[in-house]
């Protein structure tokens, strides 16, 4: 079994008194994408600040690719990819003096910011002002400034929050293909569509807590209502029946349906993440 | 604090850069140039060298204290502090890359206004030994408010009585008399300002000023000591 690329044990950190995050565990393996989520305020950009070094933790301990991520600092972080919420560009500097700025300071060649530009579809903005940008470009060249040294594991916050979908799709796929090569990525968001779509596991935190952790599949499957909605011919009209399959009832009743040959279709009734969510947390998403 | 030097220049080219696209900054270079200038052609007949005096302590205090105090809030509020302090440059590359910059580009001024001033300097190592000496301790001074402010707003609220204190107080100190002198006499800015009038007097040497050199020294340790105590204390973020 392979060592664990991240582990957290029993992690908390305070802002004065008020909990940020309480008494999280859990561990990330190597080659996952990882989704964070919560709504807003739950503490994910705080375990993630703290997984990266940037605060530190008022409670437990955080090990990131095998060292304890305070002691080891220098050590990890330049093995270490993170994307922030805010566009912390600067907005003076054209796209290449922003990213040629780190490629000096991580020593890796110039010649790479051309080949991540045109991998995301953005040769031509190449020496244009940040400033000039969308929110959509600006949030590739975010991306671009985190995987310029080649990172063994990627941090993103929120990577799509305000994206138009064009954008948001460009992210998600330099994402998968990236996974594919191996790199484990952490990401938050509260967009429980592109955490299904990219995450082979998630955690849910609500209130700073750990509410559930798994397989997007596996908690859909768990938290499941068990039903199916069947449209049924009535006369000339459609109508929607819910039938439940716990006991044998429902199924009696679809049997029943079918042989009368009025069953136009049959829909499973899986939650989304959000559902299942909503269902552990008792809470909200927004 | 380990520094490295392709770090540190990794920077200070970002600064410049930067700099380069930057209204507000680029302004607060021009002015000393401008005010040098026009005082020695709208009222010829003040003392030798006042103008360009009063440009230097102009440029020194101004640029030394607003420069990397802006820098550092600038880069606060927009949080690119927080990607460079995650990345292999120390707090101690970054202070040191926009130090420098700071730094060179007042020296680089210091040349301009002097030779557009024309003025015949008699000594013109004490005016460079005291730019330098100023300048240095004026950048640890914008240094520490940049890191007290966390807005670039918030650095002309504090900013602004610094500069006041650091520029006026030594101009008019003399002419006032009273505590206005006390408190002149107690900035290290007065002692530069009377460096720079003692380089125009035929004759001038370094031992002349040799306490105002000594006062502009101790200035920049404790300063740099109080850059470090603070930094200790809020961090650069």
């Amino acid at each position: 079994m392979q060592r664990p690329i991240i582990e957290v044990t029993n992690l908390a950190k305070n802002y004065g008194s008020r909990p940020a995050i309480d008494n999280l565990s859990f561990a990330i393996n190597p080659g996952e994408i990882f989704g964070l989520l919560g709504p807003n305020g739950a503490g994910k950009t705080t375990t993630i600040k703290v997984l990266t070094g940037q605060l530190h933790p008022s409670q437990g301990r955080v090990k990131v690719l095998g060292g304890d991520i305070l002691q080891h600092k220098d050590q990890i972080l330049p093995l270490v990819g993170f994307v922030p919420e805010a566009t912390n560009l600067y907005e003076r500097l054209t796209v290449y003096q922003n990213l040629q700025l780190f490629c000096r300071l991580y020593r890796c060649s110039v010649a790479m910011i051309d080949d991540y530009l045109k991998h995301v579809g953005m040769v031509e903005a190449k020496h244009v002002a940040v400033k000039t940008l969308s929110k959509g470009m600006k949030q590739r060249v975010l991306l671009i400034r985190a995987l310029l040294h080649k990172p063994q594991l990627l941090f993103l916050d929120e990577p799509t929050a305000g994206l138009d979908p064009n954008s948001a799709q460009i992210i998600h796929t330099l994402l998968a293909d990236l996974n594919k090569q191996g790199m484990t990525i952490v990401l938050t968001s509260h967009n429980m569509e592109e955490v299904e779509k990219l995450c082979q596991r998630v955690a849910f935190l609500h209130k700073g807590c750990l509410e559930q952790i798994g397989e997007p599949t596996a908690l859909k499957l768990k938290y499941r209502a068990n039903q199916v909605r069947v449209l049924i011919k009535a006369g000339e009209s459609v109508s929607e029946k819910i039938i439940s399959l716990n006991g044998e009832e429902g199924g009696r009743q679809l049997a029943d349906w079918m042989r009368q040959d009025i069953v136009r279709s049959i829909h499973s009734l899986e939650p989304s993440l959000a559902d299942v969510f909503v269902k552990v947390t008792g809470g909200e998403f927004d | 604090m380990n520094l490295s030097w392709r770090n540190i220049l990794a920077i200070a080219v970002k600064e410049l850069l930067d700099i380069r696209s930057n209204f507000n900054v680029l302004l607060i270079y021009v002015l000393p140039v401008f005010l040098t200038l026009l005082y020695q052609i709208v009222i010829p007949e003040l003392p030798l060298g006042f103008g360009l005096a009063f440009g230097l302590l102009f440029l020194v205090a101004m640029v030394g204290i607003y420069v990397p105090s802006m820098m550092i809030a600038e880069e606060k509020e927009k949080k690119t502090l927080e990607v460079l302090m995650l990345s292999p440059a120390s707090s101690g590359d970054i202070f040191v890359g926009k130090g420098l910059v700071t730094f060179a580009s007042i020296f680089f001024t210091m040349v301009l206004l002097v030779v557009l001033a024309n003025v015949k300097i008699a000594s013109l190592s004490i005016i460079l030994i005291g730019t330098a000496l100023t300048s240095i301790f004026c950048i640890f001074i914008g240094m520490i408010i940049g890191m007290l402010v966390s807005t670039q707003l918030g650095t002309g609220a504090i900013g602004t009585p610094v500069y006041i204190l650091f520029m006026l107080v030594p101009l008019l100190g003399d002419l006032s008399g009273g505590w206005m002198e006390i408190i002149a006499k107690a900035l290290p800015t007065y002692y530069f300002l009377a460096m720079v009038n003692v380089a125009f007097i035929p004759g001038a040497a370094l031992g002349d000023v040799a306490f105002h050199m000594t006062y502009l020294l101790a200035s920049v340790i404790i300063a740099f000591f109080a850059l470090l105590t603070i930094y200790r204390r809020t961090g650069p973020c």
